[in-house]
């Protein structure tokens, strides 16, 4: 067995912090992680359950990411963390510099460069490629707890592939409000098979993980579950024949690069409420800018 | 009874763990797709060659070889009751096991969370190993097993599913039934073994290396399963 | 452009510098060190190895006063040291009956055998703000350490060095109390499940539906006090009703023993100071083996008398469905108690709130205006339709 001195020198050799172990969690830990993940890969969608830790932020801060993040992460990959589609934010500032302290891995904003990406409710606008692993911070990840709030009851209902009470629930949308009145944490079905929770991303970026040529894990560590959706898996938002899911568009431009396909962030300028709009992506954003700038 | 030395586990236990466990996570991720490792920790057995070595030891002609001892110390622990079929389960294998991993060994494949398979030709019938329960299906085996793989002989197998892609894979030394298996076990999905194949011919290249391939329940060795789509018409069944 | 939650990590830096200051108060005061903060608020910290399920005292003190004061916060910092720890094996059961009681009543008997020894309690005391507590007095001299008395009816009148040699004599082994009732063949039997499994231990695998009850045991262990205490209360008050007796409170040090696989006998490792709560309920048996009296168990580390208590009576609130009782209340439902009990998961999921979510907010504007503008639409519609009709 492994002793916790051997896990300490690693990561003191490449870069880490003294006194913690390589990626902050234990050897033992780190396994269960990876086993657990494993199990999630070959059965997309479906929620492992696993003996989720006590990291040393606060749960509901992305603790299930960062212990994804720390049991697949190696001393070569390039890390990107994002909330809210900025790496600048508060949050993605501190579980960035967590990550570079403890694992003395190199970080990066531009999405291209990342082989990891921690991502709080956003999938960046630039197209995934094949190698790379978005990781994404789940708060909730039973799709149907807000219909039914017992755990074993809706781990039975998953069991029986039995999803009505989500059709139903749509279905009253269309009857009340004249569309699926769900704008993100939009539910999905995976391969087929499982009604999966995206994470609260809003449904903008739902069909961004249909078919994505990237791996893409889901950790929820206070619910300690993790699921996955391997590269080129199907995920289709869940709909009618004759309401079929569409996105969010916007009829404005963003005030900086010009984008008119990413998703914006509405900004309130002035006391009388004069709005801006401007990509919530802010590598997408720059690097569109980088590029005008350029010609 | 002879003594049995103890022989070493990984060199870099905390980053090779690390870069054997990516290189299953990436098998398991994209099935058919063929994995190069260049962790290659020692066999259990001391008459071994050394890696790049002439004589084939034992850990090279059969038993417990060294890639599926990569598996092990990378995956395994106390938390993983582990099955050996024959060709493995002998002392060393079986010492080298607790003193690295500390698992429990168990005689039933029934009872095992991971099974390492050194001959495929005498893998048992995969319904023997453990499935998962419908609640739970992530309480399942998976089978580690060595094989020759990418040719240039053995079966053809077109692997559809999750993750895989046009992927094509020759597997050398599997038992003639494994295909018909194989598609019964996928039937059962979601529940049903996972499987890993593990093929260590280039444990004797100057750069030592071992290839994973991954074969995860989801996958068909037939044409893909067409996702399923709703409609209204079939909702009232559905909500019962 | 200003974007109000970006340019983050000078932010950040600052907090933690006006976090600091904040922590040490004004300057002019002697800073607070842990042997004060163990010594003398050796109450907080005893809560903070409890629901943080770690027994280290000096540990616990550093961080109530790294937190400043904040217990859940003392709780979470100490959950997150405690996951970093290298696991070496499980002790044996701690032997409670041979506790070197400190404190130990019963509610049932006026007089149990080992007496009943009232200890350090708040009980009956009146509240009155102490005024002399704000001055800084004398250390106490040495050898004025209070003995302790045991009350116990047939030894009225006996003096200080009898009351000492009671306690000699069970010191080593006190009676439980139920254990009384148990000779007497009234007590429900525990029965121990088949091949008598290990425990589960939530530090390393999630809950699972049922949990059984030595998980919901260990939840019950960790679990906030306010939590569980609430729970207690409602379950006294008609919201699923068990009638307690407090059995047996007795608060000690009790030995750890481990027995090293290598070795072959157990060895004492170190003791613990532990809290335990027994209570008395009665029950009608409705399963047919007659009516008979069952058991409600909390333990805590250190001093923690309300919390063993309002864990037994969750304890007992919970066993309904294994005993066939009507479930009327909160604290009989086992998903609902367990998977809300713990304060880290709880603080930091209503804390986390206060992140930016601006970018879901955004996809909810975008709706309501869109759900908007069809209803305003579809009223407008009618409204034509309605002129329309009158004109004809």
């Amino acid at each position: 067995m492994l002793k916790p001195e051997a896990s300490q020198a690693a990561a003191e050799a490449a870069g880490g912090l003294k006194g913690y172990n390589f990626a902050y969690l234990d050897e033992r830990t780190k396994r269960i992680i990876r086993r657990a993940i494993l199990k999630a890969v070959a059965v997309p969608g479906y929620q492992v359950p696993f003996g989720s830790r006590e990291m040393p932020m606060p749960y509901g801060w992305g603790t299930g990411g960062i212990q994804v993040s720390a049991a697949i992460m190696g001393a070569d990959d390039v890390f990107k963390v994002i909330d809210q589609g900025s790496d600048d934010t508060t949050n993605a500032v501190s579980i960035r510099q967590f990550f570079s302290k403890v694992a003395g891995v190199k970080t990066t904003t531009h999405t291209g460069e990342a082989s990891i990406i921690q991502t709080r409710h956003r999938i960046p606008e630039q197209p995934l490629r094949e190698g790379q692993v978005v990781v994404y911070q789940v708060p909730i990840p039973e799709p149907l707890r807000w219909l039914e709030p017992s755990e074993a009851e809706t781990r039975t209902l998953h069991a029986l592939d039995e999803y009505g009470i989500m059709h139903v629930k749509l279905y009253e949308d269309i009857a009340g409000h004249g569309e699926i009145a769900t704008s993100y944490d939009y539910p999905v079905l995976v391969n087929g098979r499982y009604v999966m929770s995206p994470s609260p991303l809003p449904k903008f970026d739902n069909p961004k993980m249909d078919q994505c040529p990237a791996l893409q894990l889901f950790g929820a560590g206070r619910e300690k579950r993790i699921y996955a959706i391997p590269p080129y898996t199907s995920v289709k938002s869940l709909d009618f024949e004759d309401y079929p899911f569409h996105v969010q568009r916007w009829d404005k431009a963003c005030e900086i690069c010009g984008a008119t396909d990413s998703y914006l962030d509405e900004i309130i300028t002035d006391d009388s409420g004069t709005r801006l709009y401007v990509c919530s992506d802010t590598d997408y954003c720059a690097a569109r800018l980088a590029a005008k700038d350029s010609i | 009874m002879r003594e049995i030395r103890t022989r070493p586990g990984l060199t870099e236990p905390v980053h090779g763990s690390q870069r054997i466990f990516k290189a299953v996570l990436e098998a398991v991720s994209r099935p058919g797709k063929l994995v190069k490792v260049f962790d290659l920790p020692p066999s259990p057995y001391a008459e071994a060659a050394p890696a790049g070595g002439k004589t084939p030891g034992r850990g090279l002609t059969g038993g417990m070889s060294r890639g599926l001892t990569a598996l092990a110390l990378a995956l395994c622990d106390q938390d993983t009751p582990i099955w050996l079929d024959s060709a493995c389960d002998d002392a060393e294998t079986r010492h080298h096991l607790r003193f690295h991993c500390g698992s429990p060994l168990v005689k039933e494949p029934a009872g095992a969370v991971f099974a390492f398979v050194g001959d495929a030709t005498r893998l048992p019938r995969l319904h023997e190993f453990s499935r998962g329960m419908p609640e739970y299906p992530d309480c399942s085996a998976t089978l580690i097993i060595r094989a020759v793989l990418g040719g240039p002989a053995g079966e053809r197998f077109e692997f559809n599913g999750p993750g895989a892609r046009d992927a094509v894979c020759l597997i050398q030394g599997l038992p003639v039934w494994f295909r018909k298996s194989w598609q019964d076990n996928h039937a059962g999905y979601p529940l049903g073994v996972d499987a890993l194949f593990v093929d260590d011919r280039g444990a004797v290249d100057p750069l030592p290396h071992f290839k994973i391939l991954g074969l995860p329940r989801g996958v068909s060795f037939e044409s893909a399963r067409r996702p399923r789509s709703y409609n209204r018409e079939n909702l009232q069944c559905m909500s019962r | 452009m200003y974007v109000a939650v970006k340019g983050g990590e000078k932010a950040i830096a600052n907090a933690h510098g006006l976090l600091a200051e904040k922590r040490r108060g004004e300057p002019a005061v002697p800073e607070l060190s842990v042997e004060q903060v163990a010594g003398q608020l050796s109450l907080a910290v005893d809560r903070v190895m409890s629901e943080g399920s770690l027994y280290d005292r000096d540990l616990a003190a550093l961080a109530v006063k790294q937190a400043r004061g904040d217990l859940v916060e003392a709780v979470f910092l100490l959950r997150a040291y405690r996951a970093t720890l290298p696991r070496f094996g499980c002790s044996l059961p701690a032997d409670t009956e041979s506790m070197l009681v400190e404190r130990r009543i019963s509610a049932t008997y006026k007089d149990v055998p080992g007496g009943q020894v009232l200890g350090p309690t708040f009980d009956y005391t009146h509240r009155l703000l102490d005024g002399t507590l704000l001055e800084r007095r004398e250390e106490p001299a040495a050898g004025q350490t209070v003995g302790q008395t045991v009350c116990q009816t047939a030894g009225a009148g006996h003096n200080e060095n009898e009351d000492q040699e009671i306690l000699n004599a069970f010191h080593g082994r006190c009676p439980k109390v139920l254990s009384f009732l148990e000779q007497e063949g009234l007590m429900h039997t525990e029965a121990v499940p088949d091949h008598d499994p290990e425990p589960g231990d939530l530090s390393r695998q999630p809950l699972a539906f049922p949990a059984g009850r030595a998980v919901r045991l260990q939840n019950l262990a960790r679990a906030d006090e306010g939590f569980l205490l609430a729970l207690a209360y409602s379950s006294q008050r008609g919201f699923g009703s068990t009638h307690p007796f407090v059995g047996e409170i007795r608060m000690g040090e009790v030995d750890l023993d481990f027995l090293p696989e290598e070795l072959g006998f157990p060895i004492t490792i170190g003791s613990v100071f532990l809290t335990e709560c027994e209570t008395v309920n009665k029950f009608s048996g409705s399963d047919g083996q007659g009516a008979r009296f069952t058991r409600g168990y909390g333990l805590s580390f250190g001093e923690n008398e309300r919390k063993a208590m309002s864990m037994a009576l969750v304890d007992r609130a919970l066993r309904a469905a294994e005993l066939g009782e009507e479930l009327r209340g909160p604290a009989q439902n086992e998903e609902f108690v367990l998977y809300h009990s713990d304060n880290i998961e709880a603080s930091g999921f209503v804390q986390h709130l206060k992140l930016p979510h601006y970018v879901d907010f955004q996809a909810e504007l975008e709706l309501v205006r869109a759900l908007r503008r069809g209803c305003d639409g579809a009223r407008a519609a009618d409204g034509n339709g309605e002129s329309e009709a009158r004109n004809a």
